[in-house]
């Protein structure tokens, strides 16, 4: 007989296992757990009640009306169109397939390869990097003294029968790395490389250019004032430094070294403008590269977090 | 499950899987005949998880729209599973952002209006007892969790067995045993002063 006055259970019950009770009505029990499930409904009048009534609200709760749907949700042709989503979302839709993992190993692959030829594009000669510190034959530093010329300061003309037109130190040389300047060498309207340097008090011959410091320009150990302020044009193994006399006559010895000086400077020039062509098309195509690679990655993250569809979860 | 009742489960599944195929080929008809099929029984669990008809309306849609979007993604055996489990998660986020917004918690429990109107052979007074119990009942689950109510609902309503409630839920056998369990017991506390209702 069913309990109807809800008393509260006896003190045995408390004790008692009740979801063993209602596992039991749910058919859910093992063999072992069974007999002790059915001694516990035989033996406690509250147990019995549990059993029956769980029964009873699974029976109801199976027999709850269904409710009427307020709407149909049959889709619209409209309505499925909107569902696909845009031009760019069906693209992005596309790029977050599983087939398409790919692309991001790929993507970082064009990043890395893309960082590595930039790298080496700006290390080559003429690109700034560290090999165009590298002298050439003949070609001096403002620190060493034993060469015949000394090339300083920002306007300076070749020495004639020094080794080469080049200049070193702090100097604006073209080939200098820190000076900013990556791109091709300036040249003068014969071709050959404007190479001004500011006579050194310590050095041999100095010839050309205007001395900031002095005011005046220095040929053959000679002092000769400035008449006028702007750099030496250099051409070919001649200069004609303005506003100075003719240069003398040079001895055939002399006349070979500096047109042999001359060509060296030019096959070095030669190279480098050679490098910074090779460096120009690296960088640029590294970053190519790299930007690709970029976008890549960009595109597969942004596509699988669209794709991820919270009710799909 | 008996020998009619798996023949009819694998017609059925034969049915969707070609109309799934011909809604994926382009035939919108044939995805709406699946809305068709679907739409009453998934109105009926949603609006009983959530127990609020616009928001059960809406993950509904929401859930046929999921659907539509990734029926590429089925390739499960049922489609009823598949839908049945978006539209349980769409119902999710409606309790999710309703708890964020309580505004108006329960509602439908006022409100016997959508409600079909139950049999009157036995009696004004036994339908208005079974109206009294329904109403217990649908209070009393809205008393239990989210997770033990939408396990109960699929196991006596819908008569879905723990293994196919496990797959929908992505929890493990166990846990739907132990939600179910322990939601009959919540019930029967909730509801043992009300329990003459159900002595019938």
């Amino acid at each position: 007989m069913p309990r109807h006055d809800h008393s509260p259970p006896g003190a045995d019950h408390q004790s008692h296992e009740r979801l063993l009770l209602i596992r039991l009505a749910a058919d859910d029990l093992s063999s072992a757990e069974r007999p002790a499930a059915e001694a516990l409904r035989a033996g406690c009048a509250e147990c019995a009640d549990l059993a029956r009534d769980v029964d009873m609200i699974a029976h109801a709760t199976a027999r709850l009306p269904a409710p009427s749907r307020p709407r149909d949700f049959r889709m619209s042709p409209e309505q499925a169109r909107m569902a696909h989503g845009t031009f760019i979302g069906r693209i992005l839709e596309r790029l977050a397939a599983p087939r398409l993992g790919i692309l991001q190993p790929l993507g970082a692959a064009a990043v890395a390869i893309g960082f590595v030829l930039v790298v080496v594009g700006l290390g080559l000669p003429g690109m700034g990097g560290a090999s165009s510190a590298v002298q050439a034959p003949g070609v001096y530093s403002a620190a060493d003294p034993s060469p015949a010329m000394h090339l300083t300061g920002s306007d300076a003309a070749p020495a004639e029968g020094a080794p080469a037109p080049t200049a070193a130190g702090g100097g604006a040389a073209p080939a200098e790395a820190d000076d900013g300047d990556s791109g091709a060498l300036p040249r003068n309207s014969s071709g050959a490389p404007p190479s001004w340097a500011v006579a050194s008090p310590a050095s041999g011959p100095v010839v050309g250019g205007t001395d900031s410091a002095t005011g005046g320009v220095s040929r053959n150990g000679t002092d000769a004032p400035s008449t006028k302020p702007e750099p030496s044009v250099v051409s070919g193994s001649q200069f004609e430094p303005a506003g100075s006399p003719a240069p003398p006559d040079l001895t055939a010895a002399e006349a070979l070294e500096a047109a042999e000086a001359e060509r060296g400077a030019d096959e070095r020039l030669a190279e480098l403008e050679a490098g910074t062509a090779r460096g120009t098309g690296l960088v640029t195509f590294g970053l190519l590269l790299g930007s690709i690679g970029l976008t890549l990655i960009i595109l597969r993250v942004l596509s699988q977090r669209r794709a991820r569809d919270q009710a799909l979860r | 499950m008996d020998d009619h009742a798996r023949q009819v489960a694998d017609e059925r599944r034969v049915r969707d899987r070609a109309l799934v195929a011909a809604s994926l080929a382009g035939d919108l008809d044939a995805f709406n005949r699946l809305v068709e099929l679907y739409q009453d029984y998934l109105f009926a669990l949603t609006v009983r998880v959530v127990n609020d008809r616009e928001a059960a309306a809406d993950a509904v849609q929401e859930a046929f729209f999921s659907a539509y979007r990734n029926l590429h993604r089925f390739h499960g055996d049922s489609f009823r599973s598949w839908i049945t489990r978006i539209a349980l998660n769409a119902a999710t986020d409606v309790l999710r952002l309703r708890k964020r917004r309580p505004a108006d918690p329960y509602p439908e429990w006022e409100d016997d209006s959508w409600q079909p109107p139950t049999d009157e052979a036995e009696g004004p007074e036994h339908a208005a007892m079974l109206r009294s119990r329904d109403r217990a009942l649908s209070a009393a689950l809205q008393k239990i969790t989210p997770d033990q109510r939408a396990a109960i609902l699929l196991y006596d309503i819908e008569g879905y067995d723990y293994q196919e409630i496990a797959q929908m839920q992505g929890v493990s056998l166990g846990t739907v045993k132990s939600r179910i369990h322990r939601g009959r017991l919540a019930l029967r506390d909730l509801l043992a002063p009300q329990m003459d209702l159900f002595r019938d």
